[in-house]
């Protein structure tokens, strides 16, 4: 962990609500882009995002430095959330449907059409990969997260981790070429 | 072999929240808010509404109601103001009442005391009377004398 991030953080645990909002500033957008990518819905992902943020303000006297940054037990209480939100809400939201202005602001000017096209299409298709797949191949490719730091947000050992990201990429490989084929 | 789809899912690193929702939700953690965020224990403080209410409960809970299961009636009823207060003024009352009785009593006893001595016009006390009787008293004695003298003196003549 940095040395400033655990100055924030040790703060944020004696209920210095200015060294927790610095924390905010500093991963909402990634914790907000992972539960995206997972639940494909705006309003859901702010909700979700939201309560992680509400939950890690609750509960940081339970928070442990284990010499892992505090954005890994951000993850770990994001991963539970969003299997919680698909434990109660049954209903899905193809991403596809989603109107592109709820997508953020990845549509700068500079992005071509057949990239707007193949952003959308990993969307979807990462959403049909198994949880711990999309939570892997969100993690480190999108957030460029260590191995060694994804072990520690999913709980898992290294190369629990590398297995999934080798089967991950092999299955969405998979569901792009199909799709490219149909 | 996958960087095509590595580089793809690194384009999805534009994706970003709203700025309404960032900001909507840092402001959960200004101090305005963060009491009903936080629920992190709060030092104790006796200033604190909630702390001292729950020690003036706990006080009362330690200290009145023991002191009131086991102090004995007597005391309880010693306790009762209105009728320490009832008492106290039913008392100089009282006093009042018995030195009235004593005053009446010992009114009267001199009153009669006095009238008695000042009657002059009491039949014992007429000297006319007392004048008269003796009289009567001398007439029948002396005519008991007489007779009695008079019948002695013929016994011895006799």
């Amino acid at each position: 962990m940095r040395s400033e991030e655990e100055i924030l953080v040790n703060k944020a645990k004696n209920s210095d609500h200015a060294a927790f909002q610095a924390l905010y500033d500093l991963y909402v957008t990634q914790i907000y882009r992972f539960v995206f990518l997972k639940v494909g819905q705006k309003q859901d992902a702010e909700d979700i995002t939201q309560h992680v943020f509400v939950s890690a303000w609750e509960n940081m006297n339970s928070y442990e430095h284990r010499g892992f940054p505090f954005s890994s037990w951000l993850y770990r209480i994001a991963s539970n959330a969003t299997v919680d939100h698909f434990r109660t809400h049954r209903h899905t939201v193809d991403i596809e449907t989603v109107p592109e202005e709820y997508l953020g602001n990845e549509n700068d000017e500079e992005a071509t059409i057949d990239v707007a096209l193949g952003i959308e299409t990993i969307k979807v298709k990462l959403k049909e990969l198994e949880p711990d797949q999309q939570n892997v191949l969100i993690m480190k490719f999108v957030e460029d997260k260590s191995n060694k730091e994804i072990a520690e947000a999913l709980q898992k050992t290294e190369g629990a981790i590398r297995v999934i990201q080798h089967r991950a990429l092999k299955q969405l490989k998979t569901l792009i070429d199909a799709r490219t084929h149909n | 072999m996958h960087e095509h789809i590595i580089k793809q899912l690194k384009s999805l690193q534009t994706i970003e929240p709203d700025n309404g929702f960032v900001f909507r939700t840092r402001n959960l953690f200004v101090p305005a808010t963060i009491a009903t965020v936080n629920i992190s224990p709060r030092p104790f403080s006796i200033f604190n509404w909630q702390y001292a209410s729950a020690f003036a409960l706990v006080l009362i809970s330690v200290i009145v109601i023991p002191f009131f299961m086991f102090t004995p009636e007597e005391t309880l009823a010693s306790l009762d103001t209105q009728a320490l207060t009832s008492e106290i003024h039913s008392l100089p009352i009282n006093v009042q009442l018995e030195e009235l009785k004593y005053n009446e009593t010992a009114q009267e006893t001199i009153t009669t005391a006095v009238s008695e001595a000042s009657n002059t016009d009491t039949n014992h006390l007429n000297t006319s009377l007392i004048r008269r009787e003796g009289e009567i008293i001398n007439a029948i004695n002396e005519e008991e004398v007489e007779t009695n003298v008079d019948d002695l003196l013929n016994q011895v003549i006799q």
